[in-house]
């Protein structure tokens, strides 16, 4: 099976959105165009959670996986929520490929457990050296202040995940809100995952999250590319 | 993230696709990835798990490819997959035995300090099938593993983190990734493992030392350093944080030297030896010498 390429757009916020569009729409919308959408909600010490329902509609609606965190942890979730997400995109597709060959119905739990197995090794393999394009969407709202740092270390301890795999891999970096436009592109697509920790922006000031017309802005990104890419061949 | 089941004790599960039927005692374990209930079936008592369908096919997997290792798993053995369905709702789960025994941090809570060592030498013993076998644990942390039966085994008991040699690991707890402590990769190698081990136990005795200066590994080496209870092994903890030993049983053998205080000794046959050699290097010279004069 020729995958072709894993797109998945990594949304980091610590609230609720408070301007545009509903992320959630948003995301849907992410999805039609081929792009899964996670969401890791940072919470404070206090535990205090804020936004949650949106959170879990936004990674429900983008096809993607969910998590609420300290900023201790965030490092391990974001490359475990980045791992389940590839596998869950591979099942996606395995799933309408299944729908397509046996019946409307059809998705991988139809398969007895054992046929299942052997289709988790097969996804195993594929999550392992498929390419991987990611693009990082962190909130730098004012409320984050406290929490960047520990963004930083964990797009750091993404890129040494990432570069142990064998297939490739980029990345794209874009915080929100921007100083002209809801999102703002910080760091275009590269290969080399370093460069995401390396210059890591300044908070922007003033209270909007605009949340929905980020994700909206920070999608032209793959579409962008996808031109591109049928400008060359 | 998908619905999970939740099951209550006394309730009865059927299997959809083996007709089963498994009767719920009590809920034992629940992680980022699943729900562990103890449950009792036609064949005893036994482990259940509910996660989604790909963890369940990639961990039965997992624990099916560790079995061959001489008819011993380090892991709970494999029994079957299944399904229960409810509402037109498909749970997958799977059964594994039951391994009685104590959660790592809960054992050593009420042992001296000492036990570290044991659990580490255990550790490495359980390491190093693994190993063999073309895989590492990756997710090395006390809460995956139960200490069992008097001879102390150490069991894992959640294999979510299980990754094949050369792959990136698949599962990872920021404290005892060598990654987060910017001392190496995290592809899949034995010295991965080690160094978790290794920050495990140093985390036995010193948990909240090593949480506050989780990251910065010269200050993991000082924990060691100052420790009345580590200092004994000081230099092969600190050989595994620094990356050096790629196989457990050539750790468990140099700690076993280490703790009884045998490398003073060792030194010192060593010296005898060299001492040994000398006359009758001089004897083959002189007889050399003679031979050559005579000639």
């Amino acid at each position: 099976m020729n995958m072709g390429t894993i797109r998945q757009l990594l949304l980091l916020t610590d609230g609720c959105s408070n301007a545009g569009e509903d992320p959630a729409a948003m995301a849907a919308y992410a999805l039609q165009c081929g792009i899964t959408v996670n969401v890791i909600g940072i919470v404070d010490d206090s535990g205090r959670a804020e936004g949650l329902q949106e959170i879990e509609a936004i990674a429900r609606s983008g096809g993607g996986e969910s998590r609420i965190v300290r900023a201790q942890s965030l490092s391990e979730t974001v490359v475990n929520v980045t791992r389940q997400a590839m596998t869950g995109t591979i099942y996606s597709i395995i799933n309408q490929e299944l729908r397509e060959i046996l019946n409307n119905d059809a998705r991988v739990e139809s398969l007895p457990p054992e046929k299942r197995s052997e289709i988790a090794e097969k996804v195993e393999e594929i999550s392992e050296e498929a390419a991987l394009k990611l693009l990082i969407l962190t909130d730098i709202s004012a409320s984050m202040k406290k929490k960047l740092p520990a963004v930083k270390e964990a797009l750091y301890d993404l890129s040494v995940t990432m570069q142990s795999r064998s297939g490739d891999s980029s990345f794209s970096l874009w915080t929100f809100p921007g100083k002209y436009s809801a999102a703002e592109e910080r760091i275009s697509w590269t290969s080399d995952a370093k460069k995401l920790a390396e210059s890591f922006p300044q908070l922007a000031s003033g209270g909007i999250t605009p949340t929905g017309p980020a994700i909206r802005q920070a999608l032209s990104s793959f579409l962008e590319m996808d031109e591109y890419d049928e400008k060359t061949i | 993230m998908k619905k999970r089941y939740e099951a209550v004790p006394g309730e009865i599960l059927y299997g959809k696709w083996t007709g089963h039927k498994w009767h719920v005692e009590r809920e034992i374990g629940r992680g980022a990835n699943g729900i562990v209930y103890l449950v009792r079936g036609a064949i005893g008592q036994a482990a259940l798990k509910f996660a989604d369908s790909s963890a369940v096919a990639a961990e039965t997997n997992t624990l099916q490819s560790l079995e061959p290792v001489r008819g011993f798993s380090p892991g709970p053995f494999f029994i079957e997959a299944d399904d229960v369905e409810k509402n037109g709702v498909i749970y997958p789960f799977y059964i594994m035995e039951y391994i009685d025994g104590l959660m790592l941090h809960t054992f050593m809570r009420s042992k001296k300090k000492e036990w570290s060592f044991i659990i580490l030498l255990r550790l490495l013993d359980f390491l190093a099938p693994l190993h063999q076998s073309g895989k590492i644990m990756g997710d090395l942390k006390p809460e995956n593993f139960i200490v069992s039966g008097s001879a102390h085994l150490i069991r894992a008991v959640d294999m979510g983190g299980i990754t094949k040699l050369g792959r990136s690991v698949k599962e990872y707890t920021a404290l005892y990734d060598r990654a987060a402590w910017h001392s190496g990769t995290r592809e899949a190698e034995p010295s991965y493992d080690l160094f978790a081990a290794t920050v495990l136990t140093v985390a036995l005795v010193h948990k909240n030392e090593v949480q506050e200066v989780s990251g910065r590994i010269d200050r993991l080496v000082d924990i060691i350093d100052s420790s009345l209870v580590l200092r004994k092994a000081a230099p092969i903890l600190k050989n595994a944080l620094h990356g050096q030993y790629d196989c457990a049983l050539t750790m468990k053998k140099e700690l076993l030297v280490c703790l009884s205080g045998r490398e003073a000794l060792r030194k010192r046959k060593k010296q005898k030896k060299k001492l040994r050699k000398w006359p009758v290097l001089f004897i083959i010279l002189t007889v050399v010498c003679v031979l050559f004069l005579l000639h």
